[in-house]
């Protein structure tokens, strides 16, 4: 039984994490709400006026923003599904599977970890440009032609490359968590059943490890939809994603409403995507009780 | 011309400015040096690469040494800085810590407009801005009014970059451009708009060619004005094109249809790679390049194409409302707009232009032969002035009217 605690001595003790949050996050996402609505002016003086004329600029039929945030977020999207697919491929791998020089292996994998965003984004702009090494290996393979552009692309090829090799440490590393706590016992018992490898991994080891797979496919889908350096060194003049939009809007042309809805939309579509995130959890452990 | 009358008049209404309030509390250069020693610091932001931060605080160290006064460069972004000193407004903090501001047209008008900036005719107090280049450049910069509280520092510029080992006939002028493209398809590419100044001086430059440089600005009016912006974009030029249609009839025949590189850098790398032949380019980026290694000195050749192309930017510097050290700020502005600084430019061959009169002609020859693809004559006359404002509305509509179609 759990011990009872008065609420008011409760939210002492929170007090000073609720402190810092307001701080951190709830007072700026609360200026940058009210600044969507002309309530609030950041970055300029000027009197402030409640309008929705932002809002109803970034949902007009057609509009760019709307093509952006489409953008942004198939193109993350696919990157973190090829990024899970191959994340636990390499899991199963690395756990499963001993063999000679697997420490050095499983430390080179993790080179992206140490690699910062935007050193990661000009690597794969110099290897993927007209010119560089990888392209002219995939044209000499006759993979693509010697006129197909591999970064500040139309399809953001550059970026979804960027981003999976940014990722994939990160996500096979939440995967290799979430497999070290099946119990081997489990394993062994399907093992002795009959199950071969691939049946054990998909009817024992794979619902197991749903929980951790989608929370690391959500967790690298977030970071690259919102994310700036890939997209800014690599992404194309057009279609953009919406945090290149918010960056030129409020750095190059002094639009500071229109940045403001679009990190609104970005916020929302952040609390949409955890609110799934919950619903998808609760009904597999709800599945499994 | 419209134009040079504002010009003239915004000049001539200065001046009287200066004179009324140097009748009254202004002091004289002796007493601001001597005010600036009394203050004996301080603190000039800028912005720019490593390779810049290092260049000014090394002309920062040379200031100290010959006043005494301790100096210090920090080095960030125009954004950042005209951000921290509206925060400074907002939160009324009379006192900060920046002294000068190193910035560029857009974000000097954000800084006036949010009344961070000294508003002090500073240009007719410090000795050293008699000497620029163009008295205008005292009253505007990119055609914005800096009421005499900005003062250029230097003279970046965009000219068309072209290899001469494969180009022996450049479309000299900006008539011939489109025909050599479709000549030489896929070796001519500009920089995203957006994302490099080459690419959208380029594109002020096409506005004012197409439409007429004085007709233009006759007709559209300044400071800024949408309504005849658009429309006018839109509609037919003498030259056959509406500006969209001459765009989006030469990216058809420019490198990879659709793909404008991302900045200067992008764009100067195709050109290394021999990948493209023609570009419009900074000096600068290509001295730095060719410093580096990164681009054969023998391929590059500069021009500036007929009738004419945009000069700058020229970008300057200011003294914020609530600087603690304004007149040590003033001896520094005087100081980096003296002949010896000015000079340097060219001795550290950056291709950057001074902004002081006379400082090329007593260049030494050997800096002058290193640079010998400078084409200076052709910089040095007849430029056209671009406007931010309308430079700022036409980078917004490029996306939508040529990469979005």
């Amino acid at each position: 039984m759990k011990p009872k605690v008065k609420t008011g001595i409760a939210l002492l003790y929170f007090s000073p994490i609720i402190i810092f949050y307001s701080f951190i996050f709830l007072i700026p996402l609360t200026l940058v709400m009210l600044q969507s609505l002309g309530l609030y002016n950041l970055g300029e003086i000027k009197a402030v006026k409640f309008t929705t004329d932002y809002y109803a600029t970034f949902f007009k039929a057609g509009s760019p923003y709307l093509e952006s945030l489409w953008f942004s977020f198939w193109n993350s999207a696919l990157a973190a599904l090829i990024i899970s697919v191959i994340s636990y491929l390499l899991a199963l791998f690395f756990h499963f599977i001993s063999f000679k020089g697997k420490s050095f292996v499983s430390a080179t994998y993790k080179i992206p970890l140490f690699v910062p965003y935007l050193i990661s984004a000009f690597s794969w702009w110099s290897l993927l440009s007209p010119g560089g090494y990888i392209q002219r290996i995939l044209v000499g393979m006759h993979v693509i032609g010697s006129g197909t552009q591999l970064i500040n692309d139309t399809h953001g090829i550059g970026i979804i490359v960027a981003n999976v090799w940014i990722n994939i440490p990160y996500m096979i590393l939440l995967l290799i968590g979430s497999l070290k706590m099946i119990d081997p016992s489990v394993i062994e018992a399907s093992r002795t059943l009959g199950a071969g490898f691939w049946q054990t991994v998909r009817k024992v080891i794979f619902p197991l490890t749903t929980p951790g797979f989608i929370a690391g496919t959500l967790l690298v889908f977030m970071g690259m939809f919102g994310a700036f350096s890939v997209p800014f060194i690599l992404g194309a003049s057009w279609p953009k994603y919406m945090s290149i939009t918010i960056y030129e809007d409020v750095v190059d042309h002094s639009k500071w409403g229109i940045g403001a809805v679009q990190a609104v939309i970005y916020m929302l579509a952040a609390l949409a995507i955890a609110y799934a995130y919950t619903k998808i959890i609760r009904r597999i452990q709800g599945g499994r009780g | 011309m419209k134009w040079k009358v504002m010009v003239t008049l915004g000049v001539l209404s200065a001046m009287l400015a200066f004179v009324v309030l140097a009748s009254g509390s202004i002091p004289s250069w002796d007493q601001v040096v001597k005010l600036a020693k009394q203050e004996g610091e301080v603190t000039w932001y800028g912005y720019g690469t490593d390779f810049d931060k290092t260049y000014y605080t090394g002309l920062i160290k040379g200031f100290e040494a010959e006043y005494g006064i301790k100096s210090t460069y920090v080095n960030g972004s125009w954004f950042d800085t005209v951000q921290k000193l509206i925060a400074e407004k907002k939160a009324g903090k009379e006192v900060g810590n920046a002294d000068l501001v190193f910035s560029w047209s857009v974000p000097f008008r954000n800084a006036w407009n949010a009344g961070v900036v000294w508003k002090y005719p500073v240009s007719y107090v410090v000795p050293n801005a008699r000497n620029v280049i163009d008295v205008d450049m005292l009253e505007y910069t990119d055609m914005l009014p800096v009421h005499g509280a900005f003062l250029p520092f230097l003279w970046w510029q965009v000219g068309f970059l072209y290899n001469k080992k494969m180009v022996k006939n450049p479309p000299k002028s900006l008539d011939d451009l489109l025909a050599w493209c479709k000549a030489h398809p896929g070796k001519f590419t500009y920089s995203d708009p957006n994302k490099g100044g080459s690419g959208h001086t380029f594109l002020m430059t096409i506005i004012e060619w197409l439409y007429g440089y004085n007709t233009y600005y006759n007709q559209m009016g300044l400071p800024f004005n949408n309504d005849l912006a658009e429309p006018l974009w839109n509609s037919k030029s003498p030259k056959g094109y509406s500006l969209w249609g001459y765009l989006n009839e030469l990216e058809k025949y420019m490198y990879q249809p659709g793909f404008y590189p991302a900045g200067n850098s992008a764009a100067i790398s195709l050109f290394s790679k021999n990948v493209v032949w023609l570009e419009p380019q900074w000096m600068d980026t290509t001295a730095e390049w060719v410093k580096e290694g990164m681009v054969d000195p023998n391929t590059v050749a500069f021009y500036i194409p007929k009738p004419s192309f945009d000069a700058g930017g020229m970008d300057g510097l200011f003294i914020p409302w609530n600087a603690p050290h304004k007149y040590a700020a003033m001896l520094l502005e005087n100081y980096l707009l003296s002949k010896e600084v000015q000079m340097k430019f060219i001795t550290a061959q950056r291709a950057i232009f001074p902004v002081i009169k006379g400082v090329w002609n007593s260049a030494p020859q050997s800096s002058k032969s290193t640079s010998y693809w400078i084409p200076f004559k052709e910089v040095t006359k007849n430029l056209w002035f671009r406007s931010a404002e309308y430079m700022d509305r036409a980078m917004k509509d490029w996306t939508d009217e040529v990469v979005r179609k």
